[in-house]
């Protein structure tokens, strides 16, 4: 905690200092894009879309977009130190979460839920996070939130490649290339990568069991390795302006092995590997030349996932998607759109008898619409109806408002607000696992409500925002894998997450210095209010879901220089139902990079630094993690025009 | 002769006194009245603690969870725990991530370190004579077959593994009898018979896989034959092995017998029932547990469980002192799990809470 308090204090100590010159700005700032207005905010009135600047998020492209995600959003991301990492928005589960990428959701349809490790950052341009429940857009399982993987559209006309390495400590390697190569109308994008990560990192092992020397002793983390390598290819081609073909084909491979708790790792003897290999490819045709815009597009995505080795016990799906929707503005104040959207599903798992599930279909229709009343008052409403084989999924419903209010000539206030149904059809291995699937278990469904307002203060020299979240929202049928005499999954709980955030930015000039500072904060208590168990958690707050959450960063860049440092704190949390905690914990970051050009050839030398206040922590129980760790990565920029 | 007599009665005196400080140190080591109780193992969640032993004083009613940690200064348990078993005056605790084994006295006090060395993925162990066997399924196993299972032979007194015998399948359950080591199979339609003496391995056929043995009076034993995710099979119910020719004369079919891993089967202490969890899908497709009573005179299943209805039963142990039951069950890893008393005749009498994921229980006096 005094390192937590230490850290903030050299935060604002330095925020302050800058902002005493803020007076001698120039005119040349401008604000990154916070929240995104594009096609995701138009039928989403009201609803919480932060973008996560570019800025930060070339701070953390090494390994999986968790980094990201827990450096700079409040949202609970409850890992290991090796290739494990689950998502929990608003302490919902890791299913409760969607992760797209173009019109596939990522989460596996076995699991429900993405290993957020496997995900490499370094393939994608931007991230977005969507807070509470989007299952009117985004379909089935966004219940907590959603997360958006977006590439840039840069329409490369001529050749651009950027390639970066980083090379850090406990054995961290991360080499990639994109490779930008068009005309302006064609454009071909290459990116790949391999990452590495040995993760044989000291720590303090508290749990060696030795009673005769008890104590401490300092250990290496054995058995945590993390190899990752995909290819992401992108063909696309724009007709004009508003016509345009874009295609994706991503194909990877990610390999880890179970990191052993700490008491393994001391009698260190061997552990287990996940290999997982996969297929993702997306390609849709846009066209907004008319008064009706279309839009349509086709994937197929293969998963396969084999535990240790033992390739007789495949867990993996085929599905083939589509999507078509059409929309029109009637007037600038009043649009909608329409669409639908099918997969087939094939699932090959090792336990499932093809007399219960040989395949599925799943098809989603929906209905969105905008009516914007005047300048200031803006209301959305959607509505979707999932359809799947054998199966009931429910209607679902969401209503977004948002009211702006200048004031001032610099400034404006908004208050936005949500009313959203949300729902989870069970995963496959919910329902058709063995002899324990449960066909007849009921659909997870959501209440969303949301409140919201946020400040806008813009001037050359200065741009902020500040935003006060509140939300309610009550899941009621939630699933669990409960043991019955033998494991089956249930719905067993009802659960209320309720609670407020807070998230501010602030970007100004301090001569020829550029200064970006962030802070977020959750406070999310999330009880079960019903239970199905005789002896089960009640009103009590979740496992794992963290009281109170916070982070802040600041970004420093003077000429060719930049700076930056960076802090996340994370609450207690109970580990158990009979009250065992797991202490708060601080992580905090920082590093310097240089600028600089060779002719054409632009390069990029960073070397920060991973926890090096060297907390010692656990994220899960009796899981170590490492403490403090160097980088240093060099990135290539080459732009030239053909 | 005087001096003599006095050296006499001074040596006698001297032998009675070391002989009462040595009676009495016995005495006050392990009171009776601080052990006697019953001792519920709590398994916990796999690689993420909370085991636990909770202790229920069935004289007074007192159930104390996390007693272990009571016992030892707060210092809770690193390992799950899959087995307890009790050998002169120690209480031997198998330990799963880490894979350890750890003595215990009888007051649950731990004084010496646990041993791990040649340990992976113990099971279950069982005493003859200065040694102590305990099975395990090998490092990383290939869960289909278990190929490199063995049964780790450990020497009480120095506390370490002297060597391991190989036996594939995935030995689980044990029992030792007639100079023999009996061993169930999980993962093979077989039972292991490891001769103690010449230490050779020989197999007895069973109709389903295997999982725990009771012994009867006459050192024969009863096993569970069950039908697993990996070895279906609809021969279910008990195996009657005759130790004396290593061979299974008989079986007795029951269905749905539990292939959990815990306390699955039990007898009272006359050996005249044996108790055999089953579970199984209801009149409304609600899994439920139960517990079916086997006659050991007339060699048959009442046709009627005698306990039924329990959702999440995950264990049993029966009282020596008044044959009453005790039936676990557990919903999930993490909370508490539930022990409900029931009488020899299925009657309920009491519940209590105890620490996640019970798996049986074990008996001190």
């Amino acid at each position: 905690m005094r390192r937590f308090v230490f850290f903030i204090f050299l935060l604002f100590t330095g925020f302050g200092m800058l902002a005493q010159n803020q007076y001698s700005l120039p005119d040349t700032v401008v604000l990154d894009e916070i929240v995104t207005f594009g096609e995701l905010r138009k039928y989403q009135t009201g609803a919480k879309i932060d973008k996560i600047p570019a800025t930060l998020v070339q701070l953390a492209q090494e390994g999986g977009i968790e980094n990201v995600l827990r450096r700079f959003t409040p949202v609970y991301i409850k890992s290991d130190a090796g290739g494990l990492s689950t998502i929990h928005f608003r302490g919902t589960s890791a299913s409760h979460t969607s992760i797209n990428f173009g019109g596939i959701n990522l989460n596996s349809l076995t699991l429900g839920h993405s290993n957020l490790s496997s995900i490499p950052m370094f393939l994608f341009d931007g991230v977005s996070v969507q807070y509470g429940s989007s299952s009117t857009i985004n379909g089935s399982g966004a219940i907590g939130g959603a997360v958006y993987l977006t590439l840039s559209e840069e329409w490369a006309n001529g050749l651009k490649v950027t390639a970066k390495t980083s090379v850090g400590s406990f054995g961290e390697f991360l080499g990639g290339a994109k490779i930008y190569l068009g005309n302006g109308k064609w454009e071909s994008v290459t990116r790949a990568y391999w990452y590495l990560k040995e993760n044989d990192f000291p720590f303090n092992n508290y749990y060696t069991g030795n009673i005769e020397t008890p104590g401490p002793v300092r250990d290496v983390q054995r058995g945590a390795s993390v190899q990752n390598r995909g290819f992401l290819q992108e063909i696309n081609y724009k007709f004009s302006k508003n016509q345009f073909f874009k295609s994706s084909v991503w194909i990877g491979n990610n390999w880890y092995q179970v990191q052993p708790n700490m008491q393994s790792n001391y009698q260190y003897s061997g552990t287990q590997v996940i290999n997982d290999d996969y297929i993702r490819i997306w390609a849709d045709y846009t066209n907004n030349e008319h008064k009706v815009n279309f839009k349509g597009g086709a994937g197929y995505v293969h998963d396969m996932l084999v535990y240790d080795n033992n390739e007789t016990q495949q867990i993996g799906t085929d599905r083939l998607i589509s999507e078509i929707g059409a929309s029109t503005d009637f007037s600038s104040g009043l649009g909608l759109k329409a669409g639908a959207a099918y997969k087939y599903i094939n699932p090959n798992v090792y336990s499932y008898s093809d007399q219960a599930i040989d395949f599925e279909h799943q098809l989603d229709l929906y209905l969105s619409s905008f009516y914007q009343i005047n300048r200031n008052l803006r209301f959305s409403l959607n509505l979707r109806q999932m359809f799947v084989t054998n199966y009931e999924a429910p209607f679902t419903p969401s209503f977004g408002a948002e009211y702006t209010l200048r004031a001032g000539s610099e400034s404006y206030l908004k208050f936005t607000s949500t009313l959203a149904k949300s729902y989870r059809v069970p995963t496959f291995n919910d329902r058709y696992w063995g002899t324990q699937g449960n066909p007849d278990l009921l659909p997870e469904s959501g209440k969303n409500a949301e409140l919201g307002a946020k400040y806008y203060f813009g001037t050359d020299a200065c741009q902020t925002t500040f935003g006060l979240n509140a939300f309610y929202m009550d899941v009621e049928n939630w699933i669990e894998w409960r043991n019955f005499g033998v494991w089956q999954a249930q719905n067993v709980r009802e659960v209320v997450s309720k609670g407020i955030e807070f998230h501010s930015n602030t970007r100004f000039l301090i001569g020829e210095m550029e200064a970006d500072f962030t802070f977020n904060y959750t406070f999310n208590p999330v009880e079960p209010i019903n239970n199905v168990e005789e002896n089960g958690l009640l009103n009590r707050q979740m496992n794992y879901s963290p009281l109170h959450m916070g982070n802040s960063s600041l970004g420093l860049k003077y000429k060719m220089w930049r700076f930056f440092a960076d802090g996340q704190y994370t609450g207690w949390r109970y580990t158990d139902d009979f009250g065992h905690t797991l202490p708060a914990f601080f992580v905090a970051n920082c590093g310097f990079g240089y600028l600089f050009d060779l002719k054409k050839h632009n390069f990029d030398v960073t070397i920060s630094s991973l926890n090096f206040l060297n907390a010692d922590y656990q994220n899960q129980k009796y899981y170590a993690m490492p403490g403090r760790s160097f980088k240093l990565s060099l990135k290539y920029d080459l732009n030239t025009r053909l | 002769m005087k001096r003599l007599d006095l050296r006499l009665i001074l040596i006698l005196f001297s032998l009675g006194f070391l002989v009462s400080c040595n009676n009495n140190e016995i005495d006050d080591l392990f009171p009776g009245e601080l052990v006697e109780g019953c001792y519920v193992v709590n398994y916990g969640s796999y690689g993420k603690g909370g085991g636990s032993i909770s202790k229920y004083d069935y004289n007074t009613g007192l159930m104390t969870n996390f007693y272990n940690e009571q016992q030892n200064g707060g210092r809770e348990f690193l390992s799950n725990i899959q087995y307890a078993y009790t050998y002169n005056d120690s209480v031997y605790l198998i330990g799963n991530l880490a894979d350890q084994l750890v003595t215990m006295n009888p007051l649950l006090v731990q004084s010496k370190n646990g041993v791990s060395e040649q340990l992976n993925n113990p099971r279950f162990c069982v005493a003859s004579g200065d040694y102590l066997y305990i099975s395990c399924l090998g490092p990383n196993p290939d869960w289909s077959k278990i190929p490199g299972s063995y049964i780790a032979k450990l020497n009480i007194n120095s506390n370490k593994v002297e060597k391991t015998i190989k036996l594939p399948g995935g030995p689980e359950g044990m029992e030792v009898a007639n100079g023999k080591l009996f061993v169930a199979l999980n993962y093979k339609d077989s039972i292991g018979v490891i001769d103690l003496k010449t230490e050779q391995v020989s197999y007895i056929a069973t109709p389903a896989v295997t999982s725990y043995f009771v012994k009867d009076k006459g050192e024969n034993l009863y096993v569970t034959l069950v039908s697993t995710y990996n070895n279906f099979s609809t021969e279910t119910g008990l195996g009657y092995i005759n130790t004396k020719t290593a061979k299974l004369e008989s079986t007795y079919k029951l269905d749905n017998v539990s292939s959990s891993y815990g306390s699955v089967i039990q007898s009272n202490d006359g050996f005249t029932k044996i108790y055999v969890i089953t579970s199984a899908y209801d009149a409304n497709w609600n899994l439920t547990g139960a517990v079916a009573e086997f006659n050991v005179a007339t060699k048959t299943f009442n046709s009627k469980s005698l306990v039924s209805g329990i959702s999440g039963i995950s264990g049993i142990a029966v009282n020596p002192k008044d044959d009453n039951m005790y039936v676990f069950s557990a919903p999930s890893v993490t909370g508490a799990g539930k022990m409900d008393i029931y009488s020899s005749t299925g009657t309920l009498m009491k519940s209590h809470a105890v620490g996640a994921f019970p798996i049986g229980a074990f008996f001190l006096e």
